[in-house]
């Protein structure tokens, strides 16, 4: 047990960093809601302003914004195990990047100059602004069966993580997982898009870096990774909201964030790190 | 039914043939080593009876039936691998990662049992790495994650156990304190490792297979195989063969 005990503390950590993330995404938006009126708030279902603020926008909105977090991190733990840290140097990987920051630059730029982005923006900016509980539900319906696919195959993951040949000597039918898992990866990925926007996918990359720290067990990777993003996600949400009055779109502070991450990483590689 | 039948078998990576018209019989309780020059196609032998790579010609049969007709998970419950270099993996204890072996008994829905972690505990203390059980094992030294490694290929419960150059990375001490762990484990099983060192191979191996440019040019017992020609044709350098009159070891030199 002494492996639980070792891991354990930094799930714990993350846990009660996702909490404080969440009281701080209820405290912030247009409308001011005091952290005493917050906690009352959350616990009755009154039909004060305050409370319908909380049940009816925030909440949804900050759920949306973990079952996001869950599913780039699902996606991206997964196209890791598959790819290896090929991923980094993958071309598909940079050139969903690099097409990801252009339309971002090209909206700010439209942007500025009044042009109207209405069809565009949900499907490349991404915001969680205006989110109802239908849409949560559909969306944690996507999460469960990923989380079930992660359930039954982090063993198979594991294996690949020992090379080809290794994992084919333990009985892992290498090609058809990897084709299934990156079928999982693909779909999962579109419903995160749907989800939260093209360029929130820039957070793909934080189980590489999740990885460093934990290690590459999938048993811990995969919770590690999806507390991590969702804390991530949610952090990158309330920053919207608080820098921005008439609210920057999520995946352009996602590209910015996770920008020099990307180069660090592709500078390890160049390294052979 | 022997445990391992190979007939004129070619085998090799996508289109290349490495492994030429390679025969052999054997069954539980043998230890083969198989030597050879760099490159000369050890290691793509024993992939080939792993039933990893392509088999052109020939076949290899396990209790009697062709290997490409059984499926993977079936084939790692028969044939356990140890390859060259097994590098630790940041994340994994000892344990979970002599675990891995369970792999091909865990079904798709399935957990690993008690049953799985009694085996792999066993396979742990057979080889001497049961004290470091929850170490990660990215902390172990090369000696002790080499014993991982094997301690892994023994959770399999293989019959037939294939090790890709044991001792390759281990000093003269752990080089012989592995072999003679894998020697102890030749009662119930089949054991065919590759070496470098024809010296270790010599005193360890019940039989020795030479090979030079992926073919066969001798097989049976070391004193056999282990002549001055035949050293010369492989190794295209005079090597010479001593032999201990009091114990009977074979000692290579280069002469």
């Amino acid at each position: 047990m002494s492996k639980l005990k070792s891991r354990l503390p930094f799930i714990v950590y993350l846990l009660i960093v996702i909490i404080i993330l969440c009281f701080l995404s209820f405290l912030v938006g247009s409308t001011k809601i005091s952290a005493s009126k917050v906690v009352s708030s959350i616990f009755s279902f009154g039909n004060s302003n305050s409370s319908s603020i909380i049940w009816q926008i925030r909440m949804p909105r900050l759920f949306l914004a973990i079952l996001s977090g869950t599913l780039i991190a699902m996606a991206g733990s997964i196209l890791l195990g598959i790819f290896g840290t090929v991923i980094i140097d993958n071309m598909i990987v940079k050139a969903s990047y690099l097409a990801g920051s252009a339309v971002a630059a090209v909206s700010v730029f439209m942007m500025l100059f009044g042009a109207n982005l209405d069809p565009l923006y949900p499907w490349f900016l991404g915001s969680l602004a205006g989110t109802t509980w239908d849409r949560v539900l559909l969306i944690a319906l996507f999460v469960i069966a990923g989380l079930v696919v992660y359930v039954f195959y982090y063993k198979d993951l594991n294996a690949l993580l020992f090379g080809e040949y290794t994992a084919k000597t333990l009985g892992v039918e290498v090609t058809r997982i990897r084709v299934f898992l990156f079928a999982i990866a693909s779909v999962i990925s579109l419903i995160a898009v749907y989800s939260c926007g093209l360029l929130c996918l820039a957070v793909l990359i934080l189980p590489y870096f999740v990885r460093l720290a934990t290690g590459v067990n999938y048993k811990y990777l995969i919770p590690v990774s999806i507390l991590s993003s969702a804390s991530l996600i949610i952090l990158l949400d309330i920053f919207s909201r608080i820098v921005f009055p008439a609210e920057l779109p999520l995946g352009i502070i996602a590209v910015a964030v996770s920008g020099p991450f990307y180069i660090y990483a592709l500078q390890r590689r160049r390294l052979g790190l | 039914m022997e445990m391992l039948k190979i007939e004129a078998m070619d085998a090799g990576y996508e289109e290349n043939v490495v492994i030429k018209n390679v025969s052999l019989d054997s069954d539980i309780g043998d230890f083969i080593g198989i030597i050879g020059p760099n490159g000369c196609g050890k290691t793509t032998l024993l992939r080939a009876i792993a039933g990893l790579i392509n088999i052109f010609n020939g076949q290899v049969k396990i209790r009697g039936k062709d290997i490409r007709r059984i499926n993977r998970r079936e084939i790692a419950k028969r044939v356990a691998f140890v390859p060259q270099l097994m590098v630790p993996t940041a994340g994994f204890t000892v344990e979970e990662t002599v675990l891995l072996g369970r792999t091909p008994y865990i079904g798709r829905f399935a957990f690993e049992t008690d049953r799985d972690y009694r085996i792999a505990k066993k396979a742990a203390e057979e080889l001497k790495v049961e004290h470091l059980i929850d170490t990660p094992v990215t902390s172990l030294s090369g000696g002790e994650f080499q014993r991982v490694a094997i301690a892994r290929a023994l959770a399999q419960e293989s019959k037939i156990l294939l090790l890709d150059e044991p001792t390759s990375h281990l000093d003269f001490r752990f080089s012989i304190k592995v072999l003679r762990m894998i020697r102890r484990l030749r009662e119930e099983k089949l054991i065919i490792a590759t070496f470098h060192d024809l010296n270790l191979a010599a005193r360890f191996s019940r039989k020795l297979m030479l090979i030079n440019k992926g073919e066969v040019i001798a097989f049976g017992r070391p004193d056999a195989v282990l002549t001055n020609e035949n050293l010369k044709q492989a190794f295209r350098m005079k090597l010479e063969v001593r032999k201990n009159p009091k114990t009977g070891k074979l000692r290579i030199v280069n002469a």
